[in-house]
Formats: structure tokens, sequence, C-alpha cells
């Protein structure tokens, strides 16, 4: 039986994310539990684990970039990307906004998008509640006016457009060669790409503790290549080709073209998806990656632990979860992604939008923890 | 394992309460004087392993009954 290629690109993204969710359940690889470590421990493991996967992403879509393998102008426009990271108007105060929003709602909701996927595939029922409503809180940000009055309507005058410039992206090879007035091609890109890693990559492993837990090194290293062959499959050979296909689509799929693992948006697509009584054209790539995760969480629980079925303890703990869920939805659609989505997949293209969103996560997740940790404190004053 | 000074059931908390409680228990308590946490959280084992590695509290025991993991932890 030979698929189309939608199919195929469906069922990459499934067993991608299959991948991501065992490999993150077992390692305990989790983007807040980083920033918590951190913050409230003074451990950089898990915060070295999530860098890993980002330089190892920047390295090899560098590679896939300089070897002509994908073509990641794509993401520069809404048509051909989902979403436009390095689309030359730079809306700063959408990564700000959403970015800290976003920090806020993983600390509060105990954990980003993935990792919500992750925990419902051990059983978390709180993680059930919590994947609804920022389900439906990122639908109503993808689907309605909603975040256009609330948000974009002030956001985008403030915005800063490159294309004014004549430069036609924000990823920072070209803005800062197009800036500086000087001609850019992919070596120059792959060469910035290798200056931003490799620093990392020497921060990362100076720790000979880090370079002891074989679990958080293999984490990190497989997360970053399921984002790079994320981007193989929906921006190489076979994703042009899909593209030129679904041209001629009648009932043409919602959300195509070149994009890699990515889990706010496609929460809502879920929503959309279920509204629409499981209709086809609403089954995307983000689709694929939620179920993936959650089966791959679930398949690592059922043979490796136990099922633990957890529920919320308090209506504080209901209540914190609910807000925390709707920060995420809203604030995860606004900045364009998550801590995986911006935060690995958005950094690999080094967009500026998606550099300024994983520092506004994590500046509005060690704020929460540190009010959190205030709060705690003046309990019994 | 049953000698504690202190006793925090973090039972249906998730990360990062039941690591920020136990530390505000902790700073209530004197050197020497041990505090058993009760958790329910999957990722509780390695949270309190860096915990106690980072902060030079020594880790006692860290065991898993139940259903439930339990940890005792003695204060630097």
């Amino acid at each position: 039986m030979q698929l189309d290629l939608y199919s195929q690109s469906l069922l990459w993204a499934f067993g991608l994310s299959v991948i991501f969710g065992a490999t993150a359940n077992k390692a305990n690889f989790c983007t807040m539990g980083a920033v918590s470590d951190w913050i409230n421990i003074g451990d950089h493991n898990r915060m070295r684990s999530w860098l890993l996967a980002i330089a190892t992403a920047i390295i090899g879509v560098g590679i896939l970039e300089y070897t002509s393998s994908v073509d990641l102008s794509l993401t520069t426009s809404n048509e051909t990307s989902n979403p436009p990271y390095r689309s030359a108007n730079f809306i700063w105060l959408r990564h700000l906004v959403g970015g800290l929003m976003f920090g806020v709602g993983m600390t509060l909701a105990s954990g980003c998008g993935n990792k919500t996927l992750v925990r419902l595939g051990e059983g978390n029922m709180k993680s059930l509640v919590v994947l609804a409503v920022m389900g439906i809180a990122a639908w109503w940000m993808l689907f309605s006016n909603f975040g256009y009055r609330v948000f974009l309507q002030w956001m985008l005058p403030l915005s800063i457009d490159f294309s004014n410039q004549g430069i036609p992206s924000q990823d920072i090879t070209t803005v800062a060669f197009g800036l500086a007035g000087h001609e850019w091609g992919v070596l120059e890109g792959f060469v910035v790409a290798l200056l931003v890693a490799i620093p990392l990559l020497i921060w990362i492993f100076r720790a000979q503790d880090f370079r002891a837990n074989l679990e958080l090194v293999s984490a990190g290293l497989i997360i970053g290549l399921l984002i790079i062959i994320g981007w193989y499959v929906t921006a190489g050979p076979s994703g042009l080709e899909l593209m030129e296909e679904l041209e001629f689509m009648d009932d043409r799929p919602f959300f195509t073209g070149a994009q890699s693992l990515t889990f706010i948006g496609p929460t809502g697509h879920v929503a959309q998806y279920v509204k629409e009584g499981f209709s086809a054209v609403f089954l995307t790539f983000g689709v694929a990656t939620v179920l993936g995760v959650v089966v791959g969480s679930f398949l690592y629980t059922l043979l490796f632990r136990k099922i633990r079925i957890e529920w919320f303890v308090s209506w504080n703990d209901f209540g914190m979860h609910l807000l925390g869920a709707m920060l995420m939805g809203v604030g995860g659609v606004l900045a364009m992604g998550c801590t995986i989505g911006q935060g690995i997949t958005g950094v690999s293209t080094l967009a500026l939008g998606s550099i300024l969103t994983i520092v506004a996560i994590i500046a509005g997740s060690a704020a929460t923890m540190k009010y959190q940790y205030y709060l705690m404190m003046r309990e019994d004053d | 394992m049953s000698d504690y000074t202190e006793k925090f059931d973090a039972t249906g908390l998730n990360c990062p309460l039941p690591i920020l409680r136990s530390k505000k228990v902790l700073t209530t308590m004197n050197s020497g004087d041990v505090l058993y946490v009760i958790a329910t959280d999957s990722g509780s084992v390695k949270d309190f392993d860096a915990f106690c590695k980072q902060t030079g509290n020594e880790l006692l025991e860290s065991s898993e009954a139940e259903g439930k993991y339990h940890y005792y932890i003695k204060k630097a």
C-alpha cells in the first residue's frame, strides 16, 4: 500500500512524537523542571539537557540549510509554514508578553505543554484537565479574533518590520548581515549557527556530573535530533512536493507547510478537530504530535513504570492548574510556541522572536517560583 | 526508617511544589534534624536527589512503597 505524502507526514509526526514522549518520560526531561532545578536547587543538569537539544537542533538545521536539504525561507510566511518563525515582521511584544504568560502558566500548571502530555501518559488526570483548558484557550487564540482584539491590535504598530529595510527574514544572520549592508548566503548562516551552538556545547559539557549523566545527555541529543528530522520531513524534498500537491487539493488540510515539533498551537488543533467531528482537514501535523507524545509516554509507563492515577488535592491546586493552563494556551499561541515549539524548534532557525520567547518564558517561570516561595515563607506570619 | 523530626506530606503535589515546600520546612529545622517527605510525583525521585546533592543536606533514604515515594533528609 502506497501512502500519500500527507499521510506520510502525519505518520512521521506521530512516530517522532512517540519517541519524544518516551524519551521525556524516561529522562524526566522537563523545561519547567530545568528552570526549577536552577532557581530552587542550583542544579543545572536539566537546563544543560534542554540546551543540548537546542544546540543539536541549531547545528542540524545549519547543516540542512548549508547543504540545501531544506528550504527554511518558507518559514518567513504564514502561507508556507506553521508558525512563520522567520517572518520579516518582528512583532517583539507578542514574544515578550506571550513568553512571560507562558512561563507563569507552566509553573502554575506543573509543567509546559509537552510535560502535560507526558504526565497524561503516566495517568495524571490533572493533566487531562490542563490539556482541555489549554486546548480551548489555544483554540480561542487561533480560531477567533480574540488574539487580534486583545493583543495584536496594539502590538502590531509597535513591531519592527525588517522588510522595510530590504531584510527578508528575522533570523540573526540575515538581520546582522542585512543591517551591515553585506551579502550573505548559506555559508554565513552555517558559520553563525556554529558560533551560537559551540559556546553552548562548551558550557553544557563543562560540567562533569552532566557528562556522566547519560540519560540526560542522550535525551538532549535525541530530542534535538527529532526536531531536525521534523524539519527535514516538512521542509525537505518530500515536504516541498507535498506543498505542491496541496495546491490542487479540494479539501486542503489546515496548518500545513514547513514545521517541526511544537505543542501549544496543536492543542488548539485538537480542540478544532474534536469540534468539527474529527474532520480529516483538521487532522494536522500538530494533532499527530500531541497524540504521539501521550502514546509514547503511556507506552513507556506501561512497560517500565506504574500507571499512577492522580487528581487535584485541593480547590487551590485545581484553580492554580486552571489558571496556568489558560495562560499557557493564550501565551503559547501569542508567542507562537512553547518551550519546545519556540524553545527548540524556533531557536533552531535562529529567529529573533524565538530567542526572545525562550528568555521571556524562563524569566516568567523563575519569577513565579520566587514569588511562590516568598508567599510560602509568609504563610505563617 | 522511622525516626524523624518533622514530616511533610506532599501527596498529590507536582513539581516544583514538593521541593519548594520542603525547602521551607527545612528552614525551620536545626542542623542534624531529619525531615520525612511523602510524595507521589514520579519526578520527585530525581528532584530530591539533586536537591540534597546541591544543598549539602543528606538524603538518608529514598524509597517507594504502596505507590508513594518516601524521603528522609538530614539537614546539614
